[in-house]
């Protein structure tokens, strides 16, 4: 597989500095500044060593990504809420490399996977552990409320980072993911973000032609993440699969999905995709926003407190438009993509289509690239390279546009996006315990607090 | 024959209340095959618990040459030496599974969750018990279920639904992109729920069949031109499936056999395997046992292949790796593949006239290697993924499930 040049990365990034700084007026300014930059040493053709926090199916697979990636990477120190999940990942990263590498490959494994008892870390305090155990690149694959301590602990102890989507669940979160990626840059850490689209070459070639005025002007984009639900883990799923009931932290850490504190709702778990690409494509985020969305079939009490629909319109700086949707529901209308109509033409971006009046371009490939590998390429390049390299800038942009969706929907209202990153309304939890109680609790009939349009207070 | 062994049967079964059979010769207006009692006949059947349909056309025992000559235009090695076969009767899907056919079984997923969940909690926790003992038809389901052997797996939703229905999500168009396990889930839950036997064709009766006592290159020639009236193909198709049955049949009534969906077979792909096949050997000692995850063996050529790929023994082969590569998760999806070539492979089921034994049905149902087994496993430790028996009495309690209110 052809190795993208990491230099791809950077015009987004300088884009986005260079619109920030011009769009964001008061409020904080989001921007990092490039002469803070420092160049990373390089870690040339040395071993990786690679903590693995949060060990389900995602981070397990980047896991195995990053083993795949050029040079010498070991799997390190694991890290997981449940015991169980971190030997069960083992024994599938174990297995995934036999099938990949064929018979005869026991050495070459026990050389990229060195997980000894002694550095598998359960529990909610794992992470530090993990973070602490001698590695130099940690993955954060844990569910998104967990992202803002944990990327705080992975750069202030000096470790490159890969990190899943989205970046946070709140604004405050957001802000400490902001500043946290700004001590990356002056630190000379690597940061990648799982936005893989932005490895994709249909969407780098066809958002790059976009950029530079293919039809014009753009005024209008529509996102959508509109699929069928998702997995659902109920308290005797918990009880199934690790032999107990659980406490209530347990069941919502299981069942995290479900819970604002940990999910931040689908649109922000999922559609920020969809959403990022729109930005993307504007070089800008959204100023305003304003929908609607509500539970309309996912009603019972193990779908906790998050929507099952949205619909959000944005407002972009120069008065465009981005439309979002996003729906877990079957049987329904289904569209996983993203569209952009401009003063001289139309753009079918997720299918790599551009149509004017002149003509029609569309993207094609010999290849396949695995976007998924791709990025972790292209993170583990920089780092043998000392090349800056920290994709927090747009990715914390983009979880914060979603954010902004999410608290359009919730409240019904009009919102401004100065207003909303400087929201002090903080969900994660006073104490990080199994025993702890989580930030929301269920009432004598098992339900949920659920978001009341019109009457609940999101800034 | 080995293939048909003795009858140890999970199912009662009796011609009489079996559909597919009549008593009487049905005349020359109905496509049938005599029997010694009895007359194998078209028949339509409703899945019961859902509003999807199939039809199903009898295919009379025979014998015929497996692979094409040398002769033939755009012939592969892997299609030769040709082998006489045998093949016993069976009935066979008139078109490929259709999205309402396979939605239908999609839609399973919240209702096989539920069930799995209470059946692990109705005897550990009091309020489980309460919940099943309120719903007669799920207790009498969860009482009457003899042991494990009848579980199966529900595909999980889809991830992203854009790629997957990317050639259409028509409920009249052929069901795509899943793997060739998810495909013999599907007959397995089919058989469960309506008492009658369905699995994958074999190699040698899918040709069989697409054949149609043919020895052209194609059921009704050799010129490929003349595809355009019976297949959906890479120049005709448009970038997308189209409606099954839209195009004309074979000799034996059976439509596409020649593109829109390639179609899954139960054989592992050996390129040299015709060789090492006796003379005068029956379809069921044919088959090419899979033992590992891929290549396995699809046929017919789809929407997206050339019409030299859609020849009757045209043999194409999986390859798991390049179709689930942008599968973010770690085991990769035992039900859905996410890469373009999958979302030109669906399948289509065939009901043999002997019912198959218990091993058999294991054979053609289950996971067959141990890699398969393993990831099915691992996602359903994780609460990513569904299973539950699929006997006659499941439709019931899912409806009650639904009656209920417990499940949508």
């Amino acid at each position: 597989m052809p190795s993208q040049s990491s230099s791809d990365i950077t015009p987004s990034r300088r884009d986005f500095v260079k619109q920030s700084t011009a769009v964001v007026a008061g409020g904080m300014a989001l921007a990092t500044n490039l002469s803070k930059v420092q160049a990373g040493t390089p870690l040339g053709d040395k071993q990786i060593k690679v903590a693995l926090i949060g060990c389900g199916g995602r981070g397990t697979q980047a896991a195995a990504q990053a083993l795949s990636t050029n040079g010498n990477v070991t799997l390190w120190a694991m890290a997981d809420a449940f015991d169980k999940r971190i030997e069960q990942s083992l024994t599938k990263l174990n297995r995934t490399l036999e099938q990949n590498l064929g018979e005869g490959s026991e050495e070459i494994i026990a050389e990229k996977i060195q997980v000894p008892l002694d550095r598998q870390f359960a529990g909610l305090d794992g992470y530090q552990k993990a973070i602490d155990s001698g590695v130099d690149l940690v993955i954060l694959a844990t569910p998104p409320g967990f992202r803002p301590p944990q990327f705080e602990a992975a750069i202030e102890a000096g470790k490159h980072v890969f990190t899943e989507k989205p970046l946070a669940v709140d604004a405050p979160g957001v802000r400490r993911v902001l500043a946290a990626g700004e001590l990356a840059d002056q630190k000379g850490l690597c940061v990648g973000v799982g936005l893989q689209r932005h490895h994709q070459p249909i969407y780098l070639e066809t958002v790059k032609r976009l950029q530079e005025g293919a039809i014009g002007d753009i005024l209008l984009t529509r996102v959508y993440w509109n699929s069928g639900p998702l997995w659902v883990r109920t308290k005797t799923d918990f009880f199934q699969s690790y032999g107990h009931e659980p406490t209530e932290m347990e069941y919502q850490v299981n069942n995290w999905y479900y819970f604002n504190w940990l999910c931040g709702d689908h649109i922000v778990e999922q559609h920020i995709h969809n959403i990022d690409v729109s930005n993307w494509v504007k070089q800008a985020h959204p100023v305003m926003a304003k929908g609607m969305g509500g539970r309309e079939r996912r009603t019972a009490p193990e779908y906790g407190q998050i929507f099952d629909h949205h619909a959000v319109e944005f407002t972009y700086p120069d008065g465009s438009t981005m439309m979002s949707e996003c729906r877990h529901m079957d049987g329904c209308w289904n569209q996983v993509a993203e569209f952009a109509a401009g003063t001289k033409g139309t753009a079918d971006i997720s299918r790599g289509k551009i149509i004017t009046p002149s003509g029609e371009w569309q993207f094609s490939s010999e290849e396949t690239i695995d976007p998924y590998q791709q990025e972790h390429d292209d993170l583990f390049a920089a780092i043998r390279s000392g090349q800056p390299y920290n994709e927090i800038p747009y990715g914390a942009e983009s979880t914060m546009t979603a954010i902004l969706g999410r608290m359009a929907t919730y409240s019904g209202k009009l919102l401004e996006w100065d207003d909303a990153i400087n929201s002090d309304i903080d969900i994660s939890p006073k104490e990080y315990s199994f025993a702890a109680a989580p930030p929301v609790v269920p009432d004598k009939n098992g339900n949920y607090p659920v978001p009341v349009p019109g009457v609940t207070k999101v800034i | 024959m080995a293939f048909i062994a003795s009858l140890v049967l999970n199912h009662p079964l009796h011609a009489k209340d079996l559909r597919g059979f009549a008593t009487e010769n049905p005349g020359d207006t109905v496509q049938s095959v005599a029997n010694d009692e009895d007359f194998m006949v078209p028949y339509v059947c409703s899945i019961p618990g859902t509003y999807a349909t199939f039809e199903m056309v009898p295919v009379p025992g025979g014998e015929y040459l497996l692979g094409s000559p040398k002769s033939e235009a755009n012939r592969n090695e892997d299609e030769g030496p040709q082998v006489t076969v045998k093949v016993s009767p069976f009935w066979i899907g008139k078109c490929e599974v259709s999205w309402a056919e396979y939605r239908a079984f999609m839609a399973q997923y919240e209702a096989f969750k539920k069930l799995d969940s209470l059946r692990f909690a109705r005897s550990r926790m009091e309020s489980a018990k309460k919940e099943v003992d309120a719903l007669p038809e799920v207790k009498k389901y969860f009482d009457e279920q003899k042991t494990e052997v009848d579980a199966v797996t529900c595909p999980t939703p889809l991830y992203d639904s854009s790629f997957t229905y990317a050639p259409g999500e028509e409920p009249n168009q052929p069901a795509v992109t899943m793997t060739q396990f998810a495909a013999k889930q599907y007959t397995k839950w089919l058989s469960g729920i309506t008492g009658e036997q369905y699995r994958l064709p074999t190699e040698a009766e899918w040709e069989y069949a697409a054949r149609a006592g043919s020895e052209t290159a194609y059921s009704f020639g050799d010129d490929p031109e003349s595809i355009e009236e019976y297949g959906w193909y890479e120049d005709n198709s448009d970038f997308e499936t189209h409606p099954v049955g839209s195009k004309q049949p074979n000799a034996w009534g059976l439509h596409d056999m020649h593109g829109n969906a390639a179609e899954w077979v139960l054989d592992a792909y050996e390129p040299e395997h015709y060789s090492q096949l006796k003379s005068d050997i029956s379809a069921a000692e044919a088959v090419a046992w899979p033992t590992r995850l891929f290549p396995r063996v699809i046929r017919g050529g789809s929407w997206l292949s050339s019409p030299g790929d859609c020849r009757s023994a045209a043999r194409q082969q999986s390859d798991d790796p390049e179709w689930n590569l942008s599968d973010p998760n770690l085991p990769k999806s035992p039900w859905w593949f996410t890469e373009e070539q999958a979302t030109g492979v669906g399948f289509r089921i065939l009901r043999p006239l002997e019912p198959m034994d218990t091993e058999m049905q294991k054979k053609v149902w289950d996971a067959d290697i141990k890699r398969i087994q393993q990831d099915v496993a691992d996602r359903l430790d994780e609460g990513r993924g569904a299973q539950t028996a699929a006997d006659k009495q499941l439709p019931e309690a899912v409806d009650a499930l639904k009656l209920s209110g417990k499940i949508q």
